[in-house]
């Protein structure tokens, strides 16, 4: 076994000062805070709510897998430090739902490793991981759904008064830092929130040596407005605009960067009551994403979605033990793609001509078997989907909690072909019905318990049955792929990812000082979308024909992913100083049916924190070691192992 | 903030360059200072046969220069003609010209052109046809005329051998062959029907290496309204008067592939619709990493 070390050391600097001109201003008591994650979240039955700016104290970066990774069972799928998103217990990309309240959010990470998350996991007020039943209220998604809630999201506007929140901080390692600035004004029944954030880095260095392209740029503002319309009625309208900009560190010689910018507008509804249902939350929001692809200065590919959502959400009384939510959604969403070397600061329609359609498609199809293309990778597709969840939960005294949720997607899924170029285009005789609008549905099922065995011992359980609709990417991408330098070959006649889904977690409270956490997980798929290499008859890697990059074909198939995490905590007070000791192990492995791995799993980890506080001072050491990928796919590539040494220390400064 | 001090910069940008463009048809830019995907190194010479104009396009400094100055031996106001590139030198030769009929004489062309450096820029210059009358020429003129003649007949014979190996129903519209010592020479066929065929020496003669690909808004070719040039030693420049495109099909150890396309009148003067084209320079590669 080959394992590297590697030590990294970085230095933060936080300065946070607020201050509050509320109605009444009362002098604290001086107390010690720890600003462990552990100590923080807000655990109910399969959701766990954190507060952002503990999170942001714990995080080693920026995105949101930095702020989430110190979970059980969460990783970041990170393409240099700009690009981070979760993944829950071995599931990624499609199968992770991040959502802003309740609208999934607009962006385009989940399609490529190379796409940041189109949100600032700072400018959230909070952060929850929602699993199990719930998780159906916002979509099928078997590593349950991530939320990021905003001042939006508050059903009450903010405490009467000016209040200013702001955050200087700056990284030893990368230079620059991050800046953030939230402030509320509240009065009478209105309220503004403005909230603006900031970070910028330059390359990282790692044992010495630069990382070339690894800098960083980010830029977000948001802005809420909050008219108390009545006792029982709230409106919010929010605006967004954020921007990114960072390097793509990969191996090509020429700079590839990403220049990513989206802006967002809503309006949310808050209603106490509305007869007999509670809680009543209706939100629309229009959003616009974008972002361009540039190698050396070229615009060599484009990505734009526009999305418009509408959707309600509310609880209600069965029984006197009795409570269920509803919640249903209309999104409409617009999804373009350019990659044309130096031709995609624009998008544009295809010259048509009486040339055959898909000639050099179906020349290549006739002589590989392989319908490759050289052309835009896929059509303008437009997706109609209309999600309708219910989840009911039944109270069993104090100590049983039973959840049984469902619900239904319904989608139209279209296509124009009028971006592809004329030769590239699918081949009739290829497949006839390849830019036909479908309309599909798929319906998932779940069932959990929560029990309390007793004050110091819980468990939850749930099993679910999931129906995923592929995305139109996973259907219709047909052609170079830069982040993996690979070619990558969709499938337009994929079904609904299946999986029956079982998830078990125990808490355990050995005394106030020391506690154990252990999760259990096994996913059955019985359609299993993912990327598989395409091998001839010999078992060789099949390479395309014009870059000679191996070739990955999206297929369905059925495979088992299971694992188990397990997490220690023990805290201890000396005086002013506050000490907590984190240990965690991480055992994941994804299998297939038909034999060998399925590729791209993270392999087996163990964290090691130790967490001090004094006064405004909180500083950690972390130890992370990464086994060796021993689960390797079929003509995966096998990464070595390796251990990282992680310090930060940050500074709290905060005045009333 | 950043959207602010973005906003301002356009505000001041528009405020200093007015409405409208103010570059005249002699010379210019044509692409509102967007950067054009052409190898750098490049000097491209465009010819419209029916309007006879002329335009020179340098990739370095992304500009062009109308040719057609009255009084330079390069002047081709109110004739017609067709390009050939022989030994990195331009001629312009009578468009019915054919070397099947007889060898090129100098009342066939009408000049030839070539590059020198003055301070580490490439001038144009050219030498009248008149230059190669054998009454007045040297011996260099003549020999360089009787080189022509060569590569003439040569081209003839490559193009005879590609016609034959193109498949029934298909017509040759123009070609392009690397190299001759090469073990694989990758010979570009462009089909009347805008189809680029690839072949290399076979033991039965030459053989496609490749699928065959198709040129983009191309349905129809004509050999006096078609170009191919070398590019780099891995790719050609395409040019087709129907599409009014250039295509850069290159190869990087695969097959030939259409890696970029390019709208001539992204750079070249409004309403300006060459004909055929023809390029000199090195030509740096560009990246191949896609």
């Amino acid at each position: 076994m080959t394992t590297k070390y590697h030590l990294s050391v970085g230095a933060c600097v936080l300065l946070i000062s607020n201050f509050t001109l509320a109605d009444e201003v009362e002098l604290e008591q001086i107390t010690v805070e720890s600003h462990s994650i552990h100590e923080q979240e807000d655990q109910v039955s399969f959701s766990a709510s954190y507060d952002t700016d503990t999170l942001a104290n714990h995080a080693s970066g920026e995105t949101l897998g930095d702020y989430l990774s110190d979970q059980l069972g969460v990783d970041s799928a990170s393409y240099g430090p700009a690009v981070g998103r979760p993944t829950v217990r071995g599931m990624e990309g499609y199968r992770v739902g991040i959502a802003q309240g309740g609208i999934i959010l607009n962006d385009l990470s989940a399609m490529s490793q190379d796409h940041a998350v189109g949100l600032n996991a700072r400018m959230a007020e909070r952060i929850e991981m929602v699993k199990g039943p719930a998780s159906l209220l916002y979509g099928s998604y078997s590593g349950g759904v991530i939320r990021t809630l905003g001042e939006e999201h508050e059903a009450k506007l903010p405490k009467k008064g000016l209040s200013l929140d702001t955050s200087v901080s700056t990284n030893s390692n990368t230079g620059f830092g991050t800046t953030s600035v939230n402030s509320t004004y509240a009065f009478d029944a209105y309220s503004v929130n403005v909230n603006y954030y900031r970070n910028e880095a330059t390359s990282y260095k790692s044992v010495g040596e630069i990382v070339l392209d690894s800098d960083t740029f980010s830029e977000q503002f948001h802005a809420v407005l909050g008219w108390k319309i009545s006792q029982a009625h709230t409106i919010k309208f929010y605006a967004d605009t954020m921007d990114k900009e960072y390097g793509i560190p990969n191996g090509t010689t020429e700079r590839t960067d990403i220049s990513m910018e989206q802006q967002r507008y809503g309006v949310v509804l808050h209603s106490e009551s509305i007869g007999k249902i509670k809680n009543v939350i209706t939100e629309y929001q229009y959003s616009d994403y974008s972002h361009f692809e540039r190698e050396g200065g070229g615009y060599d590919g484009r990505f734009a979605q526009e999305q418009q959502s509408l959707s309600t959400q509310f609880d209600f009384d069965i029984a006197e033990s009795t409570d269920a939510n509803f919640r249903m959604e209309w999104t409409g969403n617009a999804l373009q793609v350019c990659h044309e070397h130096g031709r995609c600061r624009e998008f544009e329609d295809a010259t048509r001509t009486s040339a055959e359609d898909g000639l050099s498609l179906l020349n290549y199809y006739n002589a590989t078997g392989i319908a490759y293309s050289h052309g835009h990778p896929m059509p303008d597709t437009e997706e109609d989907k209309f999600l309708m969840a219910l989840n009911v939960k039944h109270y069993l005294g104090e100590s049983d909690e039973l959840s049984l949720a469902s619900n239904i997607v319904g989608r139209k899924l279209s296509a124009d072909p009028k971006n592809m170029q004329e030769t590239w285009l699918m081949h009739s005789s290829v497949d006839s019905d390849y830019y036909e609008t479908d309309t599909d549905v798929a319906a998932s099922l779940s069932l959990g318990w929560w029990h309390s065995w007793s004050e110091a011992f819980d468990t939850q359980a749930s099993l679910a049955y999931m129906q995923r609709l592929p995305s139109s990417q996973e259907l219709f991408w047909n052609g170079f792929h830069h982040a993996t330098e690979s070619y990558i070959i969709g499938d337009r006649d994929l079904d609904k990812e299946t999986s029956i889904n079982f998830d078990i977690d125990a808490m355990y409270k050995h005394n106030e000082a020391f506690s154990s956490r252990v999760s259990f997980y096994y996913y059955d798929f019985g359609n299993y979308i993912y990327q598989s290499p395409v091998v001839d008859d010999s078992g060789v890697p099949i390479l395309d024909p014009f870059h000679l990059s191996p070739v990955w074909q999206m297929q369905g198939v059925a495979a088992t992913v299971y694992g188990f995490g397990i997490e220690e905590k023990y805290k201890k007070n000396l005086g002013l100083h506050a000490f907590i000791f984190t240990a965690q192990l991480n055992f994941l492995k994804g299998e297939l049916d038909s034999g060998g791995y399925i590729p791209r799993m993270s392999p087996y980890n163990a964290t090691f924190c130790v967490e001090h506080d004094y006064e405004g001072l909180h500083s950690e050491v972390t130890y992370r070691w990464v086994d060796k990928s021993r689960n390797v796919a079929n003509n995966e590539t096998s990464t070595d192992g390796y251990a990282l040494l992680n310090f930060t220390t940050k500074y709290h400064y905060e005045t009333h | 903030m950043k959207k602010i001090w973005i906003a301002g910069a356009v505000i001041a940008v528009a405020m200093m360059t007015g409405c409208g463009s103010s570059s005249n048809n002699d010379s210019g830019n044509n692409d509102g200072g967007t950067a054009i995907d052409l190898p750098d190194g490049k000097t491209l010479i465009f010819f419209d046969n029916a309007s006879s104009e002329q335009y020179l396009y340098n990739t370095d400094t992304e500009s062009y220069d109308d040719m057609n100055v009255a009084g330079e031996n390069y002047d081709m106001t109110g004739k017609n003609a067709k390009l050939v590139m022989f030994d990195e030198k331009i001629v312009m030769i009578d468009e019915h010209f054919d070397i099947t009929d007889a060898n090129l004489s100098y009342e066939d062309m009408y000049y030839l052109g070539h590059f020198h450096e003055e301070n580490s820029v490439p001038v144009f210059a050219a030498h009248n046809a008149d230059e190669f009358d054998p009454a007045v020429a040297s011996d260099a003129k003549l020999a360089t005329i009787q080189s022509l003649n060569k590569h003439l007949i040569e081209q003839n014979e490559i193009k005879e051998e590609i016609t034959e190996a193109l498949p029934s129903g298909e017509t040759l519209c123009n070609f392009f062959v690397f190299g001759h010592d090469e073990e694989a020479t990758p010979h570009i066929a462009l089909s009347t029907s805008g189809k680029v065929y690839v072949f290399e020496d076979g033991q039965d003669g030459l053989e496609s290496s490749q699928a065959v690909f198709a040129l983009d808004g191309v349905t129809e070719c004509k050999e006096n309204e078609s170009s191919i040039v070398q590019e780099d030693e891995h790719g050609v420049i395409i040019f087709v008067a129907q599409s009014q495109k250039l295509y850069l099909a290159d190869s990087h150890g695969e097959d030939f592939h259409v890696h970029s396309t390019l709208d001539v009148n992204r750079f070249l003067p409004t309403g300006f619709t060459p004909t055929i084209f023809t390029g000199i320079g090195e030509g740096e590669e560009h990246d191949h990493d896609h």
